[in-house]
């Protein structure tokens, strides 16, 4: 049984033809299609009903169907193909065919446009979930003047934290001068490499400032207009004083000169 | 004299409403929008997600708990400067917090300070409110909590966008300078004043006359009660359609399905308020009985038809209760006492917010799923609408067709408008 994967690596070294493995009751086929790779699963016995079938990468969900049949396929790009993909015929019990399919790494961004503040930490971060996978990472900026190689530590406020299938570039500090830009990660494995680009922003503390500013402006009128529109109806109500509200002279009504003879009662100014 | 016989119903209290719906919007719709903000906290202080939510509950707490400091001070000092340094010490405290270098300057400054910012605006407003209408009070109460809807709608891709123009500093700055709109809907607070205000006194006499008086405990027991499940579905309800296996987007779009029928139910509970003679108890009583049922009737429904009918009707009859229940208080005890029977109240059914969550949680850790939960919200409620059944005038169908009246208010002149009678006996 061991010498099955290794069979499927030998014959992967070059351009997978057809290679197939057999893995307790479940055999797998990995065929080259042009431009696609297909994957094959299939049931050896049949003593429980299928319900359906899950392909999955890793740990990601591809596709999930309920179709009962004894065999099931998955196609996949082959630009995209190298990972370790497994097919489920559910319920779970009934079989699992693991299918390692190889191929040059593909490195991808978790966010390919960062922001960040000012004087606060970022975190930049790639990963690969390719097979074989990625041994090493190099994280690097993009400069005019050639490229500027970032290891745990430079500056004391870079740090790289790596593992299999992830690495991360934490930036303590933003320094807005110096840290805006193009950040490369580059994950190397036995078949290659390929890189992803982040760019990332820094803020300055002060761009919403202008903003704010302008909002407490706009709300220390509207306080100033309702206070004066009220100032300016009292002049009114001192005319009015000794009307007994029986024949209000303004057609605004009754309830407006209550109103304000109420207000200046109680105006606590 | 010149103190109003009775609400003026109209005129000034149509920009109390203003004032109330922009100021529910900006504390409650702040509020429940503020999950966008967690994601970027438990990123930029690398803590975990149950510890983050704390600021959002210390906020609600602090809120709720100094409701009756906020209507204290009301009552000694009118509505208008109470909720002006209400909205400062919002807007400071998000000020603040845009400083912020630890989890614990969150805490102190959105959970504290703008939670106390926050009791001083939302019950004086309301209580102002009522005292302004009578006739019309439930639509007014209506319209005014739509703000807390229609908010959560528009303040939650606010933020988004504006977390990714500022990143959370600049944002939570602009949160701060939105938030101090509050002190303009303070100024819009008009101080009346009516017949009855004298008699009853200050704070502390009307806290004592309050904590006396059987119908108002009677109600506050009845509002806790519906509070308790009240919040349950907002919670679990999405978890609930998951557990039965709906996909995210679909359960999300039945939310806001329940939203929706709310912002109807809240605007149409309050017109049918007014248009209806009689106490408003026995609507409140409806609408709450109807809610409990609907939530009791959510873990049988398995189909899609059902779920979205249970939905629509939970929306609605939750939404409709509203409006309704703030109505009922200056009924029980009269316009002159209502910033302190509003905080009273508060204070009191938010120990039933604060159980209900929790509860629910911890029944379905224990049951598996979530059917006992959604029984004992529903339980909660329909045991709140019996207490209702107690408050006097419910079962009273005399021809007089008539609002009941508090005792404080007997002194009230005839100068009402004769289109709805206000006192015993007047037809």
């Amino acid at each position: 049984m061991a010498a099955a994967p290794l069979v499927v690596l030998g014959l992967a070294l070059l351009l997978v033809e057809g290679a197939s493995a057999e893995v307790g009751s479940v055999s797998t086929s990995i065929e080259e299609v042009g431009s696609k790779v297909l994957l094959t699963c299939a049931l050896n016995h049949n003593d429980t009903q299928v319900t359906g079938h899950r392909w999955m990468k890793g740990d990601k969900v591809l596709k999930e169907d309920a179709l009962t049949d004894l065999k099931t396929e998955y196609e996949v790009d082959a630009a995209d193909r190298a990972g370790k993909y497994s097919c489920l015929f559910l319920p779970e019990t009934v079989g699992r065919g693991d299918l390692a399919v190889s191929g040059p790494p593909k490195v991808k961004a978790l966010k390919r446009s960062v922001k960040g503040d000012e004087g606060d930490p970022v975190t930049l971060a790639c990963k690969s979930d390719s097979f074989p996978p990625v041994t090493s990472w190099a994280w690097y900026k993009m400069a005019d003047s050639g490229h500027q190689e970032i290891v745990n530590g430079s500056q004391n406020r870079f740090f790289v934290n790596n593992s299999e299938a992830r690495s991360e570039l934490r930036i303590k500090k933003l320094n807005i001068k110096f840290d805006p830009g193009k950040y490369v990660c580059n994950g190397t494995s036995s078949l290659g490499s390929d890189k992803a680009v982040i760019t990332l922003r820094v803020h300055s503390r002060l761009a919403a400032f202008w903003p704010f500013l302008g909002i407490v402006m706009e709300v220390l009128v509207l306080v100033a207009i309702i206070f004066f529109y009220e100032k300016c109806r009292q002049p009114e109500v001192v005319v009015d004083d000794d009307d007994t509200g029986t024949e209000p002279p303004k057609s605004s009504g009754h309830q407006l000169n209550n109103e304000d003879k109420s207000v200046r009662q109680r105006n606590p100014t | 004299m010149a103190r109003r016989a009775g609400p003026p119903d109209g005129g000034w209290g149509w920009m109390v409403v203003l004032s109330a719906f922009f100021q529910s919007a900006l504390v409650f719709g702040v509020l429940r929008s503020f999950g966008v903000f967690f994601v970027e906290f438990v990123a930029a202080f690398e803590e975990p997600a149950a510890r983050v939510s704390w600021i959002a509950s210390i906020g609600i707490a602090v809120q709720q708990f100094g409701s009756p400091v906020g209507s204290a001070l009301s009552t000694k000092f009118g509505p208008r400067p109470v909720v002006m340094s209400g909205g400062l010490l919002a807007a400071l405290g998000m000020l603040l917090a845009s400083f912020a270098t630890s989890l614990t300057h969150l805490y102190l400054s959105i959970g504290l300070l703008s939670g106390s910012g926050w009791a001083l605006t939302f019950t004086p407003t309301l209580a102002c409110l009522s005292r302004y209408f009578s006739r019309r009070r439930s639509l007014a109460t209506g319209l005014a909590l739509t703000g807390v809807g229609l908010s959560s709608f528009a303040f939650a891709p606010l933020f988004q966008w504006l977390l990714s123009c500022y990143a959370w500093r600049g944002a939570l700055l602009l949160v701060s300078a939105l938030s101090l709109h509050l002190v303009v809907c303070g100024a819009l607070l008009r101080p009346l004043s009516l017949a009855e205000d004298p008699a009853v006194g200050g704070p502390g006499a009307q806290l004592m006359s309050l904590l006396h008086e059987g119908p108002f405990l009677r109600y506050t027991v009845a509002l806790t009660l519906i509070n308790t499940g009240f919040f349950i579905p907002y919670v679990h309800l999405v978890a609930h359609l998951q557990d039965l296996g709906w996909d995210p987007l679909p359960a999300a779009f039945l939310l806001s399905v329940a939203a929706i029928a709310d912002l109807v139910g809240r605007v149409a509970s309050g017109w049918l308020g007014d248009a209806i003679p009689g106490p408003v108890t026995r609507l409140l009583m409806l609408w709450s009985a109807l809610t409990g049922v609907s939530l009791a009737l959510f873990p049988v429904a398995h189909t899609s038809t059902a779920l979205v009918v249970l939905a629509v009707a939970y929306g609605f009859s939750s939404g409709a209760l509203t409006p309704v229940a703030f109505s009922v208080l200056p009924e029980l005890v009269g316009t002159a006492r209502i910033y302190c029977g509003l905080g009273l109240v508060q204070m009191v059914e938010s120990i039933g917010g604060l159980l209900g969550a929790p509860l629910s949680g911890y029944l379905r850790d224990m049951t598996g799923n979530y059917t006992a939960s959604f029984v004992a919200a529903g339980a909660f409620l329909l045991a709140g609408s019996g207490v209702l059944l107690t408050l006097p005038h419910f079962f009273c169908f005399s021809a007089a067709a008539s609002r009941p009246q508090a005792p404080g208010t007997e002194a009230l002149e005839t100068r009402v408008p004769p289109a709805k009678a206000e006192g015993p006996g007047e037809d």
